[in-house]
């Protein structure tokens, strides 16, 4: 079992085209798809390098991300998806996870997706008030979703909900009636993600004009929905992610376990034997790189120190409700966490920030709110 | 008078500042080819960076040239530039005794303002012969006409006649310079009498030491020649004397009774050589010191730290050297609760105050807090004893005193007649009482009042120069310790006393400034996860409250695509943003925000 485990590795692949940019979205993407057949090429010769230099890895997990992957001709999908398989081990009881949006499946592309190993969806709903997915300037009405969700559901045994809080102009009770109406459509696992104003979007470019929900309001909003999905049957297992039994996202458990994955395409993510690397957020010289057979050109390239492992240890199983096992910290890096940070730990779990039970700390929904002052807090000095 | 002292002119500029003090020595200095102008740099008197971006004269200085005057003779013109601000009065005014005459430089379309006047009237009192200046005549808003008259009727002096000039285009220069041979009498000192010399600036040079600038009243001075310095009775063997030239100091074999030079004699710190004290000869002294030598006296208090804890001994450094070339700098170690080690440093006044502070942050490269300016305190204490307090932190309990005094000023406002309403609200305000009121002329007035100093050193000036949108301009002079009824307000966060926001105010308005302090540090104090209340308090009586509300939601950085590092960054920058914060007590405070609720400076 360890050895399956440690042999074991996660696919992301990136498809940086959409038809549209939201106003909030920062990620990689372009609405320009004049060269995406040259990059989807690009992308599966990427695909065999990764694999011959990782043969004997088997993939467990792939998730194929954007941009909107849906948004390829049922065409270009079949031949992305075919040419992974051709290129890649996959295990047979893989998650195989693509993102779409609404209004950009059929059903001739659920074939496809079915035909060639992918078990899961991850759709983008976001809000079910057609105000707000106008003011994100999303391409699509809550109809529009519905439509697609039924579609889809013929096709795919599990589907993740993409939705967000703390929208331009969004109240407690319309982001209670987005919560409503995604549970009951009964999908297998809900995204919840807190609005954050990235810089170079058009909506920090707003500034001041954007009238968002106060930091109250926000709050309360995600207080609600972890109470609220928790007794619908969705359990809370990290910050931003619930799922009904036996639904988590294996593929992003991996984040967050700091078990190892490959990123394909430009500004994709990789982990692995220590070392974390990005490509570049350049579609043309991604493209001429692979035309010559040459690595992509990288944004960065880290080897972790021990201090870089354990920090990312201490962050990221603190971001899951299962939270950061003290003794294992101990055992695998020497620091006693409970010792160097015992007044602290002991404020902020009588403070009902963190809950601690014997060796495991974890956060509350409201220390999950402050995560990143507590997470800051904890971390040890240099 | 000898041939040789009738040649000679010692003088300075008195002007109000902005009015063109530095630009017109700039031209004497070109028009007597004593720099040429392509060697000018601009403003070589005021060689201090923050000097010439403050556009002020900080510290005295001194140069010689020589005119070739229409009468056909060449004289020799010391120039001895002053410092222009309130806080810089005493070394003006023995700046003033090392001359016979003075420049009056006015603006032609600002006329006389009350530095004009507050160093007219120092000129007046030392004798000097005052000439008159009308500069920036090329201003289409020029009226020498009216300045004329402003000139004559305000202080006395005949302006009929007197040189119309601008420094800025050199227009005239060349009839301020005979109007100085013409006008200004020549020194009349004897040679053959004891030496007797008037110290009226020094600074320290790490290679000669310190360099005593000084006029020879009578008697000579040579190289290798005993003094003392009368004040302190400190002796020193003369190194070297000679003359200062627009590029440094040239060597001379001997200064004389009526000349302007320097000397060094391996001092070590110009605490040793103060401004005002008499030279002699230690062989055959003078009989009596030159008349009006005081030291110096801080009037203004505040405790400065280093803004990094590890940087305290830099600061000591830093304050050290300052005060090498500045005796009128004191510090001492003080450690507050709050803020840990630093000094409490003792000022001339505010402007002095806030050179140094700048000087430490420049020329040092430290970052510093500094806490609310204090004045000094006279408190009769119930035990018989007398004490002066400088710093909030050590003021006596209440029932320890039976009476505090504090110090006034007598202030001297000029301001254009339509301000002066709201700049005697102001005065009232500020506890101020009036005194009298001059009309100038029809469009300008001027306003005395006697003022306590704790309520110019907040923000007075400031808010002054708002309500007249910059026209008014303010004058003062320390005048006597008066009792009055204050209180020590105390600010507490979660509780705790923070000793570095406390401070000395008035009975009356100790409210007002609670709430305000409380206000703007609810507003300053970043939030945490718990909540802060902020408390002000007088003798542990709770006088104001507010509360920082608990932060609820930072950000939720969502962890998506497998990108690990940019959340760290994330983090990483939260860390270093705690790593910058102060605590006081249980709550961290960004230096930003400790600076802004010392200023409190939103006032109208």
């Amino acid at each position: 079992m360890m050895k399956t485990d440690s042999l074991s590795l996660g696919l992301y692949v990136h498809i940086p085209f959409c038809l549209k940019k939201c106003a909030y979205c920062d990620f990689f993407s372009q609405t320009d798809y004049s060269l995406a057949d040259k990059y989807l090429s690009a992308l599966l010769t990427e695909g065999s390098m990764v694999s011959e230099q990782y043969r004997e890895r088997l993939i467990d997990t792939v998730y194929i991300g954007g941009g909107t992957p849906s948004s390829l001709s049922a065409l270009q999908l079949a031949s992305l998806l075919g040419g992974l398989r051709e290129r890649f081990h996959f295990a047979p009881e893989i998650e195989f996870t693509l993102e779409a949006n609404p209004a950009t499946l059929d059903e001739e592309k659920l074939c496809v997706l079915r035909e060639n190993g992918v078990n899961r969806l991850s759709i983008g709903l976001q809000s079910a008030s057609n105000t707000e997915l106008c003011t994100l300037s999303r391409i699509h009405t809550y109809e529009d979703f519905e439509k697609t969700y039924t579609l889809a559901r013929r096709y795919m045994d599990n589907i993740s909900l993409d939705l967000m809080f703390g929208l331009p102009d969004q109240t407690e009770e319309s982001f209670r009636v987005t919560l409503n109406r995604a549970v009951s459509l009964k999908p297998n696992h809900i995204s919840m993600y807190a609005l954050k104003i990235e810089e170079g979007t058009p909506f920090h470019r707003m500034g001041e004009k954007l009238m968002l929900p106060s930091e109250d309001e926000v709050a309360n909003m995600y207080l609600y929905a972890c109470a609220f999905l928790e007794k619908a049957g969705f359990q809370q297992y990290e910050i931003s992610n619930f799922a009904r039994q036996g639904c988590l996202s294996r593929h992003n458990l991996r984040y967050w376990k700091r078990e190892e994955y490959i990123g394909l395409g430009p500004a994709a993510h990789s982990f692995i034997e220590g070392r974390r690397y990005a490509n570049k957020k350049d579609l043309a010289a991604y493209i001429q790189a692979l035309s010559h057979q040459e690595k992509p050109p990288r944004s960065e390239e880290i080897t972790l120190s021990f201090q870089d492992e354990m920090e990312e240890e201490i962050m990221l199983k603190l971001r899951m409700t299962a939270g950061l096992d003290m003794a294992y910290l101990k055992e695998k890096f020497g620091y006693a966490i409970e010792k160097s940070a015992a007044r602290k730990i002991r404020e902020y779990v009588k403070h009902g920030f963190l809950t601690q039970k014997e060796n495991i700390i974890a956060f509350t929904p409201r220390g999950f709110l402050v995560s990143n002052t507590v997470i800051a807090d904890l971390l040890p000095d240099e | 008078m000898n041939e040789r002292q009738s040649h000679i002119r010692n003088f300075s500029i008195i002007a109000h500042i902005d009015h063109g003090k530095s630009t017109l020595a700039d031209r004497l200095l070109e028009k007597t080819e004593t720099v040429s102008t392509r060697e000018m740099e601009n403003q070589i008197l005021d060689n201090m960076d923050l000097e010439r971006e403050r556009g002020i004269t900080i510290k005295a200085r001194a140069v010689k040239m020589q005119y070739k005057a229409d009468d056909g003779d060449t004289y020799t013109l010391n120039l001895i530039d002053t410092p222009g601000h309130v806080d810089f009065n005493y070394e003006v005014s023995r700046s003033l005794n090392a001359c016979e005459g003075a420049l009056l430089v006015v603006d032609a379309s600002q006329g006389i303002e009350a530095q004009t006047l507050a160093n007219a009237y120092l000129a007046i009192d030392s004798d000097l012969e005052i000439l008159p200046v009308i500069n920036k005549i090329d201003l289409p808003s020029a009226d020498p006409d009216r300045v004329r008259k402003e000139i004559e009727d305000i202080i006395g002096v005949p302006a009929e006649g007197c040189p119309a000039v601008s420094a800025k285009t050199g227009l005239n220069i060349r009839d301020v310079l005979e109007s100085v041979v013409t006008g200004i009498p020549a020194p009349q000192g004897d040679e053959t009498a004891p030496l007797k010399c008037l110290i009226f600036d020094s600074y320290y040079d790490s290679y000669l030491g310190v360099v005593v600038y000084i006029r020879v009243m009578d008697g000579t001075l040579r190289s290798g020649d005993r003094i003392r310095l009368m004040s302190t009775g400190a002796e020193f063997e003369v190194v070297d004397v000679g003359t200062m030239t627009a590029f440094g100091l040239k060597k001379e074999t001997v200064l004389s009774a009526g000349e302007v030079g320097y000397f060094t004699a391996s001092i070590k710190n110009v605490s040793e050589t103060r401004v005002g004290d008499t030279v002699t000869l230690v062989e055959t002294p003078c009989d009596e010191a030159l008349p009006g030598f005081k030291q110096a006296l801080p009037m203004v208090y505040s405790g400065i730290y280093p803004a990094d804890g590890a940087k305290y001994g830099d600061l000591r450094d830093a304050l050290e050297k300052l005060q090498l070339n500045d005796a009128a700098l004191s510090f001492e170690a003080e450690t507050s609760a709050a803020l840990g080690f630093g000094f409490r440093c003792g000022f001339l006044g505010l402007l002095h105050m806030d050179i140094i502070q700048e000087r430490i942050e420049r020329e040092f490269n430290l970052d510093i807090i500094t806490t609310a300016p204090s004045v000094i305190y006279k408190i009769e204490k119930k035990d018989g004893s007398e004490v002066f307090i400088d710093n909030p932190s050590e003021y006596p309990s209440v029932d320890e005193i039976i009476k505090v005094y504090e110090p006034m000023i007598a202030a001297n406002v000029i301001t254009p007649v339509e301000f002066v309403g709201s700049i005697m609200d102001l005065c009232q305000d500020r506890r101020g009482i009036f005194e009298d009121m001059k009309y100038l002329d029809h469009t300008r007035v001027e306003l005395h009042y006697q003022m306590p100093l704790n309520e110019v050193i907040y923000n007075f000036f400031d808010v002054l120069k708002s309500r007249s949108r910059g026209y008014a301009s303010l004058d003062y002079e320390f005048s006597e310790y008066r009792e009055s009824k204050l209180v020590k307000l105390d600010i507490l966060l979660n509780g705790d006393v923070i000793d570095a926001l406390s401070f000395i105010v008035h009975d009356t308005k100790a409210y007002a400034r609670a709430r305000k302090i409380c206000e703007k540090l609810k507003e300053n104090i970043p939030r945490a996860l718990f909540e802060i209340p902020v408390q002000a308090a007088i003798g542990g009586k709770i006088i104001a409250r507010e509360t920082v509300k608990a932060m609820r939601k930072d950000v939720l950085a969502k962890c998506y695509g497998g990108d690990i590092t940019r959340k760290k960054k994330l983090l990483e920058k939260q860390k270093e943003g705690k790593k910058k914060m102060r605590q006081l007590g249980s709550v961290s405070v960004t230096p930003e925000a400790f600076m802004a609720v010392l200023k409190l400076d939103d006032e109208n």
